[in-house]
């Protein structure tokens, strides 16, 4: 390490001028070693250039491999979630579309009528199965029956006046449908029968409407 | 601890030991160069400089220790000039602080470093031309040899070498008359 004077004196020599002068300029010029100190702190940039390129363990350094598995997590977890979604729309669509396998769609249209604000459609009825060999049978749908005029009768007492028809008249323990059943059941454009597709009472209704289908056929 | 043509080459393939005597070698030097040029931020300044060098590790770096020196004193003086234009376009708008002038007083967070006699020394510098300066600076400061000044300047030797010989002589003479009017 050279001293200020030291390289005055080269200066001087360099010049060819007197190096006799030398000290004279070095006790001004030589105070300007106290401007230089201790090495300045690096700044953060710096200090994260010099860490990335000599691989000193700093926090810089440390980062990266902690945040590695976080972002291997993250991805893993992104990617579930993904599928998950994905699984849930598509089945959506195809319960929706009722295109699911009928346990299936029973089970999810089942879950939707109790728990979700939507329906899912039940599965489709399946068709008899037909023995090989045999014709199809054609679908028997009851004739309409011609509602009877049952207003302003004389025997009869609306269900208000507590009197019944004498035919009708209902024993305890009697099995038949009393008259009001059979007129609610009577015909199509009676508002029970309309209601009948979706209520959950609706398979004992169209299994009457099936009897008082086949009591019209007779 | 002497910055070799070994330390850099070490520096150079990844010691970090040898990346130490680098920055602790040179850095106060390019800090207390840019300090006594009046450089706006000596020491964040510093730190850019030294991410230059740091790159200019992993690219082509000529010449040892010498290049070494040179490069980051050549991108030391860049930026300072760099500072000085920048400063002379659009000038700070502040109120005059006599005790901020490094001119007239020291700084308070550089009182420790810079002496009355720094001070003095500075005062006697400002009277020179700027070439004339820069080249006594980079001569007495930095530590640098003629043709290393001259490589940083981007002059020729014998350029320099007259500047540096012009320098001497104002200062002689600067000098003699404060002793004989004091």
């Amino acid at each position: 390490m050279t001293t200020p004077l030291d390289t005055l004196e080269t200066m001087l020599a360099e010049c060819d001028l007197d190096e006799d002068l030398a000290p004279v300029l070095a006790a001004t010029l030589g105070s300007l070693d106290h401007l230089v100190g201790e090495p300045p702190e690096p700044s953060p940039e710096l200090a994260a250039a010099v860490a990335d390129r000599f691989g000193s363990t700093t926090d810089t350094q440390v980062l990266p491999a902690v945040v590695v598995p976080i972002q291997r997590g993250r991805r893993l977890a992104l990617a579930a979630a993904v599928a998950v979604v994905a699984a849930v729309s598509t089945t959506g669509i195809a319960a929706a579309n009722n295109k699911l396998p009928e346990p299936v769609q029973r089970e999810i249209a089942e879950f939707s009528r109790h728990y979700l604000p939507f329906e899912f459609p039940a599965p489709k009825q399946q068709a008899p199965r037909q023995q090989p060999g045999q014709e199809p049978k054609k679908e028997q749908r009851p004739e309409p029956v011609q509602p009877t005029p049952t207003v302003g009768d004389d025997d009869h007492v609306d269900d208000h006046g507590g009197e019944v028809d004498r035919d009708d008249r209902v024993e305890p323990g009697d099995d038949r449908d009393t008259r009001e059943d059979r007129e609610d059941n009577s015909g199509p454009g009676s508002d029970d029968s309309s209601h009948s597709g979706s209520d959950d009472s609706g398979s004992d209704d169209s299994g009457s409407d099936d009897n008082s289908g086949h009591g019209s056929d007779d | 601890m002497d910055l070799t043509d070994e330390v850099v080459a070490a520096a150079r393939a990844g010691d970090q030991d040898a990346w130490r005597v680098v920055y602790d070698v040179l850095a106060p030097r390019v800090l207390g160069y840019l300090r006594a040029r009046g450089a706006d931020d000596p020491e964040g300044t510093t730190s850019e400089v030294f991410l230059a060098v740091l790159r200019a590790l992993d690219g082509r770096l000529e010449g040892g220790a010498t290049g070494l020196r040179t490069l980051a004193f050549s991108i030391a003086h860049a930026r300072l000039v760099d500072d000085l234009r920048r400063r002379a376009r659009r000038p700070d708008v502040v109120p005059y602080d006599p005790a901020g002038d490094v001119r007239t007083a020291v700084p308070a967070e550089d009182t420790a470093l810079m002496t009355v006699e720094a001070s003095r020394a500075l005062r006697f510098l400002d009277q020179l031309g700027e070439d004339q300066r820069t080249v006594v600076m980079l001569r007495i400061l930095a530590d640098l040899t003629l043709q290393e000044t001259a490589a940083v300047l981007g002059r020729s030797v014998p350029a320099v070498k007259q500047l540096q010989r012009r320098g001497l002589l104002a200062l002689k003479e600067l000098m003699t008359a404060k002793e004989v009017t004091r």
